[in-house]
């Protein structure tokens, strides 16, 4: 079967006008009218295979049913000649449709139309069928021949080479469109979380969250209760992505409701549990701790259903035991159970540590877990920076690899603690060297000890003003101040936009210039200087000064 | 900070500036002192001495400000040097390793020459 010089030139011309456009529309317009208007024929019609219901699918027909065509809109693979054609992957030429039997004549009685001869094409790209071609008989009368099979055949390859990019361009919109959803989604998350920890004397409270796909499934809550104590929740929800985060939303907005009513663990999670029950589909469930903890004494009450113990950390290098707590079950499991709180009690310089069981699951590039013990030696040994010290080594574990499950870990120190919030403005490093110094001074160092670690803290928070916020006046900063036996723990927080690590080295001493002076004063005075940029939003620099007998964290 | 400028015709270094910060030298303080120490270089003594005893306080802003007109002074042939610095400022410079760079008088007095 060999195609004429002159249809040759025809092809030529209709294969940059069907690769001229993207769009899946205007593509199988302009097949369709190129194919009626080549084959001669009254009527065509170009039908998508859609691989998920195994069933070809009317995209577009023209001539004088077509528009009736397409309303009728799919077909079985199998079924009629076009469905036969895609079921045996090859051209069909039929003289007479009404004398084969494959031929299915529901198409002519809805639409009217009375089908004679018809030639059909399989589609194929990348070496898959994507559909059938198909014209309807020949203008003029009489049948389709071999010869009109053989140009068809090559049209439709043309056609179907165009039809695919256009397939793989719709694709990728679509795709582009779900990762616009999915960032929205992540940015309305991270409003939610809790981004100004309240302050409350002598607990250190630090909150780190990072999800596995955009958005995640762990809730979070951490709140200052009208009588001065700290509430702190920490959940997972069973599953991962978008159904996840919507149920750990709509359960965020029943523990607050909740916990506004009467904040004590037992009754508070017995309450949580009955609507969790209540609202769960398709088995979901949720994994929760939740802890209040009295600042006045370090007393703690817990409940832990079903969730990960949390671990207690300090206050000396290596201590590290799991949170003692009755275990309930997951919450939504079952209604009508009973959680009870349990209650323990921190001693000056220890932290509890809650987590989601992310931080267990990471996995490094060659498949291996960050695991349990892992997590324990990180965190003891260096109490005072247990929860930013975790965050870098998963993430230093992970290497960049995607996460296997969300990540929140929240820690409160119990001690004495102090912190002050201040306008990131230079005229407020008079205020924050005051406030470093009598702290200093409090925690026993000397008038030397003292000037050394508030020139240290000065630096740091002016590089904050400086190179952070730019000298914009509406930035603010809060340091934190933690002093324990051995340890003296300046934590400055800001809000601004997130600093790239590598930029904390500090300058060559043989380089006499003004400027870029103030990483070498803070790394000499203190034992150590960690930037932490595992917030979600602004950084952190954690100073440590040993003193009064401690030891420097390596 | 409170800055004090003095201009001493007749010792043995000829006219000399001499230029007393008063208080905490930080970021906030050191553009005012910097100006001074600037417009002193420029005005061309033979010295000029940046007379530190009533410092209390002294950040890197402070210390580069100095750096600053230390090397504004070379530039400009003018003698450029530090006195009466307390010992937490000295530290800061000590710190830096800067001291070495500096010419550092123990008084306003061996600053000018004796």
């Amino acid at each position: 079967m060999k195609v004429k010089t002159g249809e040759l030139e025809q092809l030529l011309d209709i294969s940059p006008l069907l690769g001229s456009t993207l769009d899946l529309g205007e593509v199988l317009t302009r097949v369709l009218e190129n194919a009626g208007a080549l084959m001669e024929a009254e009527a065509s019609n170009f039908m998508l295979l859609d691989a998920a219901s195994g069933e070809l699918v009317c995209e577009a027909a023209l001539g004088e049913a077509g528009e009736r065509i397409r309303e009728l809109g799919r077909l079985k693979v199998g079924t009629g000649l076009a469905g036969w054609t895609a079921e045996h992957r090859e051209p069909l030429l039929v003289e007479d449709a009404y004398k084969d039997p494959r031929f299915f004549p529901d198409f002519d009685r809805k639409t009217g139309f009375r089908t004679r001869s018809v030639l059909a094409v399989p589609l194929f790209a990348r070496g898959e069928l994507i559909g059938v071609g198909e014209i309807l008989n020949k203008k003029g009368g009489g049948s389709f021949t071999t010869e009109d099979q053989a140009l068809f055949t090559r049209f439709c390859h043309i056609a179907a080479l165009a039809i695919d990019n256009a397939l793989l361009h719709r694709r990728a919109l679509e795709q582009e469109r779900l990762q616009r959803d999915m960032r929205l989604a992540e940015e309305i998350q991270r409003a939610s979380l809790p981004s100004d920890i309240p302050s409350i004397r002598n607990l250190n409270i630090e909150c780190r969250s990072l999800a596995c796909r955009y958005v995640a499934g762990d809730v979070v809550d951490i709140t200052k209760l009208a009588d001065g104590r700290l509430a702190v929740l920490v959940g997972d929800v069973s599953g991962k992505g978008v159904p996840a985060a919507l149920f750990g939303s709509r359960f965020s907005v029943d523990f607050e409701y909740l916990a506004r009513a009467d904040p004590e663990g037992g009754s508070l999670m017995t309450r949580l549990n009955a609507i969790t029950a209540r609202r769960s589909t398709r088995g979901i469930f949720i994994t929760a701790v939740y802890a209040v903890i009295d600042p006045a004494t370090g007393g703690v009450e817990l409940v832990n259903a079903g969730h990960l113990p949390p671990v207690i950390v300090g206050p000396d290098r290596g201590g590290w035991r799991r949170a003692p707590a009755a275990e309930h079950p997951p919450l939504g499991v079952t209604d009508g159970l009973e959680y009870r709180s349990s209650r323990l009690t921190l001693a000056p310089g220890e932290s509890i540590v809650f987590m989601t069981d992310g931080v267990w699951d990471a996995r490094a590039p060659g498949g291996e877990r960050f695991g349990e013990n892992r997590s324990r030696e990180v965190m003891s040994e260096c109490p005072g920076l247990a929860v930013p010290r975790l965050m870098k080594a998963v993430s230093g574990f992970t290497a960049g690899q995607p996460l296997a499950d969300d990540i929140t870990v929240v820690g409160v120190g119990y001690g004495e603690y102090e912190e002050r919030t201040f306008p990131a403005r230079t005229e407020a490093l008079a205020r924050v060297r005051r406030f470093v110094r009598e702290q200093a001074l409090a925690h026993g160092f000397d008038e030397g000890g003292a000037g050394a670690i508030v020139l240290a803290v000065d630096e740091a928070a002016a590089n904050v003003i400086k190179h952070t916020y730019r000298m914009d006046p509406a930035g603010k900063m809060r340091i934190g101040v933690e002093r324990c036996a051995g340890r003296f723990l300046v934590h400055l927080r800001d809000w601004g936009p997130r600093q790239d690590p590598a930029r904390f080295a500090p300058r060559d001493l043989g380089d006499v210039r003004p400027g870029g002076l103030g990483l070498h004063y803070m790394c000499r005075i203190m034992d150590a200087v960690e930037f932490d940029d595992s917030l979600w939003d602004g950084n952190e620099l954690h100073m440590l000064a040993a003193g009064k007998g401690g030891r420097p964290c390596g | 900070m409170r800055i004090t400028s003095e201009v001493l015709e007749g010792g043995r270094l000829g006219r000399s500036a001499v230029i007393s910060p008063v208080g905490e030298v930080d970021m906030h303080e050191s553009p005012a002192l910097r100006e001074t120490l600037l417009a002193a270089v420029a005005d061309r003594p033979a010295a000029v001495v940046a007379d530190l005893a009533g410092v209390t306080f002294m950040d890197s802003s402070g210390v580069a400000t100095l750096v600053e007109a230390m090397k504004a002074a070379k530039a400009a042939g003018v003698r450029f040097s530090l006195c009466s610095m307390s010992g937490k400022v000295r530290d800061v410079f000590e710190l830096a390793r800067l001291d070495k760079f500096f010419t550092l008088a123990a008084t306003r007095r061996e600053a000018l020459g004796g």
